[in-house]
C-alpha cells in the first residue's frame, strides 16, 4: 500500500501535520511582514489620508520625493552616518576583541561586561543621558576636559549646536553604545582560530603584531564581511538615537532618512508619500542584502 | 622586565578605556543623588557635595511621574510578547525540523527573506491598520506586531536539527503523538536555546522604541523607553529627576544582563552568525 506521494514522514504522521505547527507563526508573520510590505507598496501610489477616500495618483509620490531637496539631504545625512560609523564599528570592536582575547587576561568577564553593557540599555535612555552629558557649562564631557586642563575653563564646546561637531557627538555615542555588540561577534570568531596557528608562528619567531596581521585578520575574513554588512544595514536604519538627541538639528544637518520618512508620515500625515519613502528604503536594504549574499557566497567556496 | 612594563601599559590602557565606558553610568548614579542645582562638572565635587533621595522620591511618588506605571507596562508587554514569540518560534522550528510537508522549502525561504524587510518600511500600513482596529494606545499594539520572529525560528530549527531523531521514532512507537513529543521531548531538550532566545527577545522587546513611539501617545500606556523621552530637553532644574528616572530604568536591564550574561552573549553570537 503505497501513497501517491510519499513525503518521507514517520509512519502514522499525516503529511499535513507540519502545517499544524507552522501555521501559528505563519499567520502573524504573513500579516505583519509581507502583507504590510504589499500595503506599503500599494499606498505609495495613492494620496492616502486618514479618514479620507483613497485616490490613485500613479507615480506622483515618487516624483515629488525625488524632487524634494529634503529627501536628498536626509539620504545624504544617513550616508554620512554610515560612512562615519561603519569603519569605527569594525576597527574599534576588532581592537577591543583583540585585547580581550589576549592570553592570560585577568578579569576577562569584567571587561566583556564593560564594553557590552550599553547595548542592553534602551536607545532613548542613552539619548536622554547623552543630552545632559554633552551639555555645555554643566555637562560631564566639558567638565572633565576642563578639570584635566585639556580645555580652558573659559571655553565651552557646543557639542550639539555645531553642524560638524554634532556628528562627532553622534559617532561617539554610537560607538560607546554598540561597539560591544560587534566585539562579541569578533571574539567568537577569534576563539575559533586554532591555537596551533599561533604556536607555529611563535616557533618562527613572529611578533604579536605580525601574528595579528598575518593570522587573526585574514582568518576572520568571513566575520569581517558579516560584521560589515550587518553594520551597514544597521547604520542605514538609524533614527531614534539621532532624532532624540538633535531632532535633526542644527537646521536639518542631522535629519536622517528614517526621520524624513517619519516626519512625512506622522507629522505632515502624508501617508502616501511616506509609503513611497518606505518602499525606497526597502529597495535600498534589498540591494545591500543582495550584494551581501553575493559576496559571502564567494567567501564560502 | 620589558614584558612586565608592557603588561602594565596594556592593563593601564584597558582599564582607562573601561573607565570611559563606565563613566556615563557612574555619572548618572551620582547626579541622581544630588539636590537640584548642585554644580557637578568637576569630578571632585561628586564626592564632596551633599546627597539626597529626593529625586528618587519624586520619580516613585510624584503624580507627574509615571515611571512605576511605565515599568509595569514594559514588564507586561515585554513578558507576554516574549513568551508568545518563543512559543511560536519553537512550534515552527519543530515543523521545519521534524516534518515533511508540501511547500516546506518555499515557506522556509519566505521566513528567511522576511528577515531582511526593514521594520521601518512597514510603519505606515501598521499604523493605519491599528488605527482602523482602534488598537492604538493598547497593550495589544505592543504585542501583536512582533509575533513572527524569523530569527527565533531559524535558531530553534537548527537546535532541533541536532537532536537524535531515533528518540522521536521510539516515542512514536510507544504511541506518542506529535504534540506530545513536542512538549515532553523537544522542549526539555532545547531548554538552553530557549533560555537564550527568551532573554535576548525580552531585552529587545523591553528596549524597543520606534513602534511604541508611534503607536502609543497616551502617557499612561507608554513603556519605559518611550516615556523616558519626556524627561529629556527639560531644564537643568530637572537633571536630578531625569538621572534618577534613568537609573531606575537602567537598573532592571542591567541586573538581568549581569544575571544572564552568558545567554545574552550567546544570543548575540548566534544572531551575528545567522545574520
Amino acid at each position: 500500500m503505497k501513497k501517491k506521494r510519499n513525503l518521507g514522514n514517520p509512519v502514522g504522521v499525516k503529511d499535513y501535520e507540519g502545517y499544524l505547527f507552522l501555521i501559528p507563526l505563519l499567520i502573524p508573520y504573513l500579516i505583519f511582514t509581507f502583507s504590510m510590505l504589499a500595503t506599503s507598496f500599494g499606498l505609495s501610489f495613492t494620496n492616502f489620508k486618514l479618514n479620507k477616500p483613497l485616490e490613485f495618483v500613479g507615480l506622483q509620490n515618487y516624483q515629488v520625493l525625488f524632487g524634494d531637496k529634503k529627501f536628498f539631504s536626509s539620504l545624504l545625512n544617513t550616508l554620512k552616518y554610515v560612512a562615519f560609523t561603519v569603519p569605527c564599528m569594525l576597527m574599534i570592536p576588532f581592537l577591543l576583541a583583540l585585547m580581550l582575547n589576549s592570553n592570560n587576561l585577568r578579569a576577562r568577564g569584567f571587561f566583556r561586561v564593560t564594553f557590552f553593557y550599553p547595548q542592553v540599555i534602551a536607545v532613548s535612555i542613552i539619548t536622554v543621558l547623552a543630552s545632559y552629558i554633552f551639555q555645555p557649562y554643566t555637562g560631564l564631557v566639558n567638565g572633565l576636559l576642563q578639570t584635566f586642563r585639556l580645555l580652558s575653563p573659559e571655553v565651552e564646546i557646543l557639542w550639539l549646536a555645531d553642524k560638524n561637531l554634532v556628528w562627532v557627538t553622534i559617532v561617539i555615542m554610537a560607538v560607546w553604545r554598540s561597539a560591544g555588540y560587534n566585539m562579541i561577534i569578533y571574539l567568537a570568531g577569534m576563539q575559533d582560530i586554532p591555537d596551533s596557528y599561533y604556536e607555529a608562528a611563535d616557533l618562527d619567531g613572529a611578533s604579536g603584531l605580525q601574528k595579528t596581521w598575518y593570522i587573526t585578520l585574514p582568518c576572520l575574513k568571513s566575520i569581517h564581511v558579516l560584521t560589515l554588512f550587518l553594520q551597514l544595514i544597521a547604520s542605514f536604519k538609524v533614527f531614534s538615537q539621532i532624532y532624540l538627541l538633535t531632532e535633526g538639528g542644527p537646521s536639518g544637518a542631522t535629519r536622517t532618512y528614517i526621520q524624513y520618512l517619519y516626519e512625512t508620515a506622522f507629522n505632515k500625515w502624508q501617508l502616501g508619500r511616506g509609503s513611497a519613502a518606505a518602499i525606497v528604503l526597502f529597495l535600498i536594504i534589498l540591494l545591500v542584502t543582495r550584494v551581501q549574499l553575493k559576496i559571502s557566497d564567494r567567501f564560502s567556496d | 622586565m620589558k614584558s612586565k612594563a608592557r603588561k602594565f601599559v596594556f592593563y593601564f590602557f584597558l582599564i582607562f578605556i573601561s573607565l570611559i565606558w563606565w563613566l556615563p553610568l557612574i555619572w548618572t548614579v551620582i547626579v541622581s543623588f544630588k539636590p537640584v542645582g548642585t554644580p557637578l562638572a568637576n569630578p571632585a565635587t561628586w564626592f564632596t557635595s551633599a546627597n539626597t533621595l529626593d529625586n528618587y522620591h519624586y520619580v516613585f511618588t510624584n503624580s507627574q511621574s509615571h515611571i512605576p506605571l511605565w515599568m509595569f507596562n514594559s514588564l507586561l508587554t515585554a513578558s507576554v510578547s516574549t513568551v508568545l514569540i518563543v512559543i511560536l518560534a519553537a512550534l515552527a522550528g519543530y515543523a521545519f525540523s521534524c516534518f515533511n510537508f508540501r511547500g516546506k522549502q518555499f515557506w522556509f525561504w519566505v521566513i528567511m527573506s522576511g528577515m531582511m524587510i526593514p521594520f521601518q518600511s512597514l510603519l505606515i500600513p501598521m499604523y493605519i491598520m491599528f488605527n482602523r482596529m482602534r488598537l492604538l494606545n493598547t497593550y495589544l499594539a505592543l504585542i501583536l506586531p512582533y509575533l513572527g520572529s524569523a530569527f527565533g525560528v531559524i535558531l530553534l530549527k537548527q537546535f532541533i536539527d541536532t537532536l537524535p531523531k531515533d528518540l522521536f521514532d521510539a516515542a512514536r512507537i510507544d504511541g506518542c503523538s506529535s504534540g506530545r513529543i513536542f512538549i515532553s521531548l523537544v522542549l526539555p531538550l532545547i531548554k538552553p536555546a530557549l533560555a537564550s532566545l527568551c532573554i535576548f527577545t525580552f531585552l529587545q522587546q523591553w528596549n524597543d522604541f520606534l513602534w511604541p513611539f508611534i503607536s502609543i501617545t497616551k502617557q499612561n500606556m507608554m513603556t519605559i523607553p518611550t516615556g523616558i523621552v519626556l524627561f529629556k530637553s527639560q531644564s537643568e532644574m530637572d537633571k536630578g529627576y531625569a538621572m534618577a528616572a534613568n537609573a531606575v530604568a537602567i537598573a532592571p536591564v542591567l541586573i538581568a544582563f549581569l544575571l544572564f550574561q552568558k545567554n545574552i552573549v550567546k544570543g548575540v553570537t548566534l544572531s551575528g552568525i545567522k545574520g
